[in-house]
């Protein structure tokens, strides 16, 4: 079990992100996400008749001054937001020397604060075998945050991981906010249709997916005999060679465009990190790049 | 097959030591790693394998084998023992007078000559070929030359030499061959005989042939006759021989005698004696009639040494030179003119204007000049030079004047050495060298007390033979002065010397007038290989030699003494130059007693040090380098290999 440590220094510079939602947000509680029903926000959405019993405040009486006759101004509410993020808990994610899994914690442990901060309501799932287990449910402020947080560690990276079958028997919500994916994406099993049934529940997709060093870079040589940690089953047995290297190298590509391009069709967000780089470089470096935040 | 460096062979232990790599290397090693996902998917991505990449392993484990095996090999340098394998051969061929011996129409020389051509034509491609002649001196004809032909070209030009072989050089350079190459062939091509020989072939041409020789002759004349004496030899059996004696260029023998000569026991030659009237004579030759083996010792000539010795010498000199004259008048063979400086410069300015009363006639010049306490304006240049108490330096003549040490005191005679006495010490030279100790020979140095009452103080230039000194300065020295004529000088004067009255005065004076006029040569008969000096005379301007195959040698007259080696058996023709006139001198080089010898027996030729069979492979010796490289290359690129493959885990 991983027990991950997030810098409250890091937590005090994430706070002034926001995440960004591309669809209008179709939350219950006031937030400070916009939504498509009118409201009392600050930003102006059309105009209609005045009707006896409206709030006489809301009389343009420019308008009235115009047309002579009484118009409303009518603007967009703001919304509450529930951002669910979903962590590959596979036993892939654990394995090795990389520290995936301490990454991908601390990860979610970060856009979960940006998102508290922004006065959204936070879920963290942990995705195994096929079931997307509730870790964190509804959380909201920061006091909550504190308190239910250290639950992350309570994860057990372990068995393998559907991600599609999880999140497709779970409540994702319609439109409600974004749906993040932790994961390594190292699977035959699918993912892709997981995150096209997020999409069209006009849900924000945000894929991020977490590769070790010797996966990016692989440093063996020499006649091996690899076993699959997930399913013991599942081997790999060949001289490393040169020419294997450079194979694995195209694969690995290949692997990375798939997603990322499956992200991009799917208008979804993507990116890949390294279980080596600090979260610093990750949110002020690449999901600022990316869009994902402000 | 044999190796140069078995060592090299150890090598061969990384053989197995590598098999075991292989085997250890060829287990997989097993690993569990987060997914297989990207290595499985990674095999839609790898080029299709040729077949051959299959066995990649095994195919490297064999190179790499053979790699170390080749490597192995070529530090052990394995040589091949094959039916005409190339060989390093090493010729030491005996060019000594006794090589001239014949047999059946040939030399032993020429027969040496062809049992080497029959080695080099019957070696196989490849093999190198050195010649070492033996004679007077030892010289390397070729060296390590590998085509045949041109080692048979070089054999065919080697022409044999008159004197003693010199084999202890031919020893010590076939030893450093052999020590460098052990498994080089030396064949040793002489007539001599050896008790042993250790690691050398002997090819010996001794083939017991008969030689009768001449020994030392010589010719004495009383009154109306003259008498010839001298040995004959007669090697490998006795002899029936008929002996001539020729008188001058004579073709017709002036006596004759048949001899029956026993064979030389090594201790008693037999003796001849001719006599005859021919009392003036040029040249006698006694020559054996009937032939034999070696027909260079068959003959020798014996000069008459009539060369005039009579000299004429001119003395200037103010003062009395009693001492000097009454020395010269006893040596005999001088003709002495005494005149004054005046008279000198007179006759120097026009010599037809002066007369002598005592001789009447006056050469055109004299053979030498004796200046007592005058110093001429000018150095004769066509002769010999004393100056006797020189007053003033003169140029040309190698040496300066300076201080005048005066000592204040007449010379005492027969007086007990005194420092007391204001006069000079004369001590004579302590020099070992042969130019000092010839002209100080039977002078009585060490006991007679010499002194002197003042001497002139010389700078030296050239290198004179110093004599006599006093403080250290040279008072008496002789040498050759810038014209290249002899030179005496005496610092002082003779009336203030006790020398000229005691008895070693003469004797300085007559070794110091042999050396102004030198015989020209010690004799006229040499064997082969002595070296023969002859004196340059004081207007010699050049010496030239012709020897008896027609070539000619022009010997260096700047120095009193001029040198060659006698090489060639038969009469060497000798001439001097001087100005416009020319003499001649004949001097006859007989063959040296040893090389008459038919069979002469040798203790031992033995090079130390242990044969080795393991010959050259000959031209594929060539590949050896390129071997080595390639197995070298190959080593470096499988270490990279390895690098790449197995450094990162």
């Amino acid at each position: 079990m991983s027990q991950f440590v997030i810098d409250e220094g890091f937590l005090q510079q994430v706070e002034l992100l926001q995440l960004l939602v591309k669809n209008n947000i179709a939350g219950r509680f006031g937030g400070n996400h916009q939504s498509k029903a009118y409201g009392s926000s600050c930003d102006f959405a059309d105009f209609r008749e005045y009707a006896p019993g409206d709030d006489i405040k809301k009389i343009d009486w420019n308008a009235f001054m115009r047309f002579d006759k009484l118009y409303m101004k009518l603007y967009l509410d703001e919304r509450q937001m529930h951002t669910r993020i979903y962590i590959d808990a596979s036993r892939s994610i654990a394995y090795g020397k990389g520290k995936k899994d301490e990454q991908a914690l601390k990860i979610a442990a970060a856009l979960a604060y940006m998102s508290i901060c922004d006065m959204d309501k936070v879920s963290i799932y942990a995705v195994k075998n096929n079931v997307a287990e509730e870790v964190i449910s509804g959380m909201l402020g920061r006091d909550r945050f504190y308190e239910e947080i250290g639950k992350l560690n309570d994860i057990v990276f372990d068995g393998d991981s559907h991600i599609s079958e999880a999140i497709l028997r779970s409540t994702v919500g319609y439109g409600d906010g974004m749906s993040v994916i932790i994961s390594d994406y190292l699977t035959d099993n699918d993912f892709l249709d997981g995150i096209d049934h997020l999409v069209s529940k006009k849900r924000d997709v945000f894929c991020v997916q977490i590769l070790d060093k010797e996966e990016l870079n692989p440093k063996t040589r020499g006649k091996m005999h690899f076993f699959d940690s997930e399913d013991i089953g599942r081997t790999y047995r060949k001289n490393i060679t040169r020419e294997i290297i450079a194979a694995y190298r195209e694969a690995l590509e290949y692997a990375v465009e798939r997603l990322r391009g499956h992200c991009l069709s799917r208008g979804a967000n993507y990116i890949l990190v390294s279980s080596e780089e600090s979260l610093h470089e990750i949110f002020f470096g690449k999901i600022l790049e990316l869009g994902v935040a402000k | 097959m044999s190796f140069l460096y078995p060592l090299g062979l150890l090598g061969l232990i990384a053989v197995p030591i590598l098999i075991i790599i292989y085997l250890i290397k060829n287990k997989y090693t097993e690993q569990v790693i987060a997914s297989t996902y990207l290595w499985t998917l990674s095999e839609r991505f790898l080029k299709r394998k040729k077949p051959i990449k299959r066995i990649t392993g095994l195919i490297s484990l064999l190179l790499q084998i053979l790699a170390v095996i080749a490597v192995s090999l070529a530090i052990a340098h394995p040589v091949f023992t094959l039916p005409g394998q190339a060989m390093d051969y090493l010729f030491i061929l005996d060019c000594s007078g006794s090589m001239y011996i014949e047999r059946e129409g040939k030399t032993r020389f020429e027969l040496g000559k062809e049992e080497i051509a029959s080695v080099i034509r019957g070696s196989a491609k490849g093999s190198s070929y050195s010649l070492v002649c033996v004679g007077d001196t030892t010289d390397k004809v070729f060296e390590d030359v590998t085509d045949s032909k041109r080692a048979l070209s070089m054999l065919e030009g080697v022409e044999g030499s008159y004197t003693s072989s010199a084999l202890t050089n031919a020893l010590r350079l076939a030893q450093e061959a052999f020590a460098k190459n052990n498994a080089l062939q030396i064949y040793f091509v002489t007539d001599k005989g050896y008790e042993s020989v250790e690691n050398v072939r002997l090819v010996n041409l001794d083939g017991g042939e008969k030689n009768c020789a001449l020994g030392e002759v010589t010719a004495q004349t009383a009154g109306s006759t003259l008498t010839v004496t001298g040995e004959l030899y007669a090697y490998n059996g006795s002899a029936s021989i008929q002996l001539s004696l020729y008188v001058d260029e004579r073709t017709e023998p002036v006596e004759t005698k048949d001899l029956s000569v026993p064979q030389f026991d090594g201790e008693n030659a037999f003796a001849f004696t001719f006599t005859c009237g021919e009392v003036e004579y040029d040249s006698l030759k006694v020559k054996i009639e009937t032939g034999d083996a070696l027909a260079l010792d068959n003959e020798t000539v014996v000069y008459n040494d009539k060369s005039d010795d009579t000299y004429t010498t001119l003395i200037v000199s103010d003062s009395s030179t009693f001492f000097l004259q009454s020395v010269l008048r006893s040596l005999g063979n001088l003709k002495t003119y005494v005149w004054s400086t005046e008279k000198y410069e007179t006759w120097q300015a026009d010599p037809s204007s002066v007369t002598d009363e005592t001789h009447g006639t006056i050469p055109a010049d004299f053979g030498l000049y004796i200046y007592n306490g005058y110093t001429p304006d000018a150095l004769p240049k066509h002769s010999a030079v004393w100056f006797i108490n020189p007053t003033e330096t003169l140029s040309y003549t190698g040496f300066g004047v300076s201080d005048r040490e005066d000592f204040g005191n007449p010379p005492k005679e027969e007086v007990a050495w005194n420092d007391e006495l204001n006069v000079g010490r004369l001590e004579f030279s302590t020099s070992t060298a042969t130019s000092v100790t010839e002209l100080l020979q039977y002078v009585n140095i060490g006991e007679d007390l010499l002194s002197v009452s003042y001497y002139t103080s010389c700078n030296l230039i050239r290198d004179f033979r110093e004599l006599l000194y006093c403080n250290n300065d040279p008072v008496v020295f002789a040498g050759a002065n810038d014209f290249g004529n002899r030179q005496v000088v005496f610092a002082f004067d003779l009336l203030d010397v006790n020398m000229s009255t005691e008895f070693s005065f003469p004797v300085l004076v007559y070794n110091l007038m042999n050396y102004t006029f030198p015989q020209i040569v010690d004799g006229t008969s040499y064997a082969c290989g002595d070296t023969v000096r002859i004196n340059v005379l004081s207007n010699v301007a050049s010496i030239r030699v012709e020897t008896p195959s027609g070539k000619i040698l022009y010997l260096d007259t700047s120095s009193d003494v001029a040198e060659f080696e006698m090489t060639e058996v038969g009469v060497h023709t000798v001439v001097l130059t001087s100005g416009a006139s020319q003499s001649t001198l004949r001097l006859y080089g007989n063959l040296p007693k040893a090389e008459s010898v038919p069979s002469g027996t040798e203790e031992r030729f033995a090079l130390s040090g242990t044969p080795s069979s393991a010959n050259r492979d000959g031209i594929y010796d060539d590949l050896w380098l390129l071997f080595m490289i390639l197995a070298v290359v190959f080593v470096a690129d499988w270490m990279v290999y390895c690098y790449e493959q197995y450094q990162l885990r």
